[in-house]
């Protein structure tokens, strides 16, 4: 008796949709596992929107320190302040769309700069986090390197922004 | 790898002292207060935090610190600032280097016979103090003014040097001697007007205040390469005696030890803390007054990169990063940042 209670009598195209139903959900399940919120397009793209319309202190909250602005390491959060109220003043703004995310390693550092403090920022015993990720986007200021990583809330956290050279 | 060796070496050279307590917070404004310690990210500063050599107190632009120092002195740290704390051997003897980045800090030097002054540094000057009440004042292009309230302090710079006392204030510009002192009793200094006068020099000729700092940072590195070489020697003769000591026993060993190979062993301690101190204040210099005029001069022409101006900054900028990578670099540990 109970167990005709719990039995549910789905007719075939009603299963189909059913284990259709279940794939997509496993398969959203399983790229919410291995893609980490750096490299994953919608929360990037959240952060791009941060960056050209957010408040300049959610922007500040959302950042490393330190930070790297092109080769230059800013280990204070009011300079990091200075950079986001700088850039915005500047008309500073990132094309919402056609931006390209790539894992990033430590031994990326040449990208920004083949110097010292990058590459001690780069190495895991200094900044850099397991699950970074370039984002490679075009601006006002033509094309530029952001570097993404851990996240605060459900965005990646902002570890740098960078001309590229 | 050459580096990592030389770190081991200074950490078993400074043995404990490295982890005596240099200073305390005793005030703070909760949370616009940071303390950077070396190889670690900043952590909010609270009352009764420890400060070791190497470690340094910034403050944002609506927080304020005060100091103990081991000794007595005080050291009150005004908003936006950056100020560290190093302790070198010198003479066999430890001797506490403060230095200001950025900002103001007031130094109030209690007196104590047989110890020894601190020294304070900024990026364009080093004051010798003794029993003292004064401030630093140093602004956005690291020029600064030493206002002294008691006591005496010598300011040099640019191999010049000039005498203060109480009631005396003098301004340092980048890669310059000290000027004229000038009567700080008149008026109250107005290092917010200072500030600002000295960025619009600074955005107006950035050149200029950059080839200062290099002059500066080609000093340190001057220093650092007149040390490597006895540090080297001294290093070497060390291991000659470690080696030595291995082969004696009884009173032969004890007094090998004790007459030979502790002042061997002081002697080494005190060529790598002073290297280390040089390559650290080049560091500061780079980070803080270098890199900072970077960003406010990046965004001050984010919009015209090709203007003169800036090309010509970022050409002196680059010939500094030159010296600072090549001279200042090979005595730093990533654990520096």
């Amino acid at each position: 008796m109970i167990n005709e209670r719990c039995t549910i009598n789905v007719g075939e195209p009603m299963k189909t949709r059913y284990l259709a139903a279940t794939a997509l959900v496993v398969l959203l399940l399983g790229a919410c596992v291995t893609a980490p919120p750096s490299q994953n397009e919608g929360r990037v793209a959240e952060v791009i929107e941060l960056i050209n319309d957010g408040s300049v202190e959610a922007l500040v909250n959302q950042s490393h320190v330190p930070f790297f602005f092109d080769a230059e390491l800013l280990v204070r959060s009011t300079d990091i302040d200075l950079m986001w109220s700088g850039l915005r003043k500047a008309g500073f703004e990132i094309a919402p769309v056609g931006f390209a995310v790539e894992p990033a390693g430590p031994a990326d550092y040449p990208r920004i700069a083949d110097t010292f403090d990058m590459e001690s920022f780069f190495s895991p015993a200094g900044y850099f986090p397991e699950d970074a990720g370039w984002v490679v986007v075009d601006s006002s200021a033509g094309q530029m390197l952001i570097l993404l990583g851990d996240r605060i809330g459900r965005l990646p956290v902002i570890f740098g922004i960078a001309r590229v050279r | 790898m050459k580096r990592i060796i030389l770190i081991l070496l200074a950490l078993a050279l400074c043995g404990g002292a490295a982890f005596a307590q240099d200073a305390e917070i005793v005030y703070v404004d909760y949370p616009e207060v940071e303390i950077k310690r070396p190889g670690r990210v900043a952590i909010l500063a609270d009352f009764g935090d420890e400060l070791h050599a190497g470690d340094s107190v910034i403050t944002t632009r609506f927080g304020e610190a005060e100091l103990e120092l081991a000794d007595g002195g005080t050291v009150s740290i005004a908003r936006d600032t950056i100020y560290q704390i190093q302790v070198i051997q010198s003479g066999g003897e430890p001797q506490t280097v403060m230095s200001v980045a950025l900002g103001s800090v007031r130094f109030k030097f209690s007196t104590i016979v047989g110890r020894r002054e601190p020294v304070v540094g900024v990026p364009t000057a080093v004051a010798g103090v003794r029993g003292t009440e004064f401030t630093a004042y140093v602004a956005a292009d690291g020029a600064t003014v030493f206002v002294v309230e008691e006591g005496k302090v010598d300011v040099s710079a640019g191999g010049g040097v000039v005498q203060l006392v109480g009631g005396q204030g003098v301004e340092v510009v980048p890669g310059e001697r000290p000027g004229e002192p000038f009567d700080a009793l008149k008026r109250a200094f107005d290092f917010s007007a200072y500030n600002d006068e000295r960025m619009g020099e600074l955005l107006r000729n950035p050149e200029r205040a950059v080839i200062g700092h290099t002059r500066r940072l080609a000093e340190f590195a001057d220093q650092i390469e007149i040390l490597i070489p006895l540090y080297e020697e001294y290093k070497a003769l060390l291991d000659a005696a470690n080696t030595k000591l291995e082969t004696l026993e009884g009173d032969a060993r004890q007094t090998f030890f004790e007459n030979e190979l502790v002042p061997i062993r002081a002697q080494t301690a005190d060529y790598f803390n002073t290297m280390r101190f040089y390559a650290l204040s080049g560091l500061s210099l780079r980070r803080y007054v270098l890199g900072r005029m970077y960003l406010l001069l990046s965004l001050e022409y984010f919009d015209i990169p090709a203007d003169t101006t800036y090309q010509g900054f970022l050409t002196a900028y680059d010939e500094a990063l030159v010296i600072y990578e090549s001279r200042i670099v090979p005595v730093l540990d990533p654990s520096d940042l």
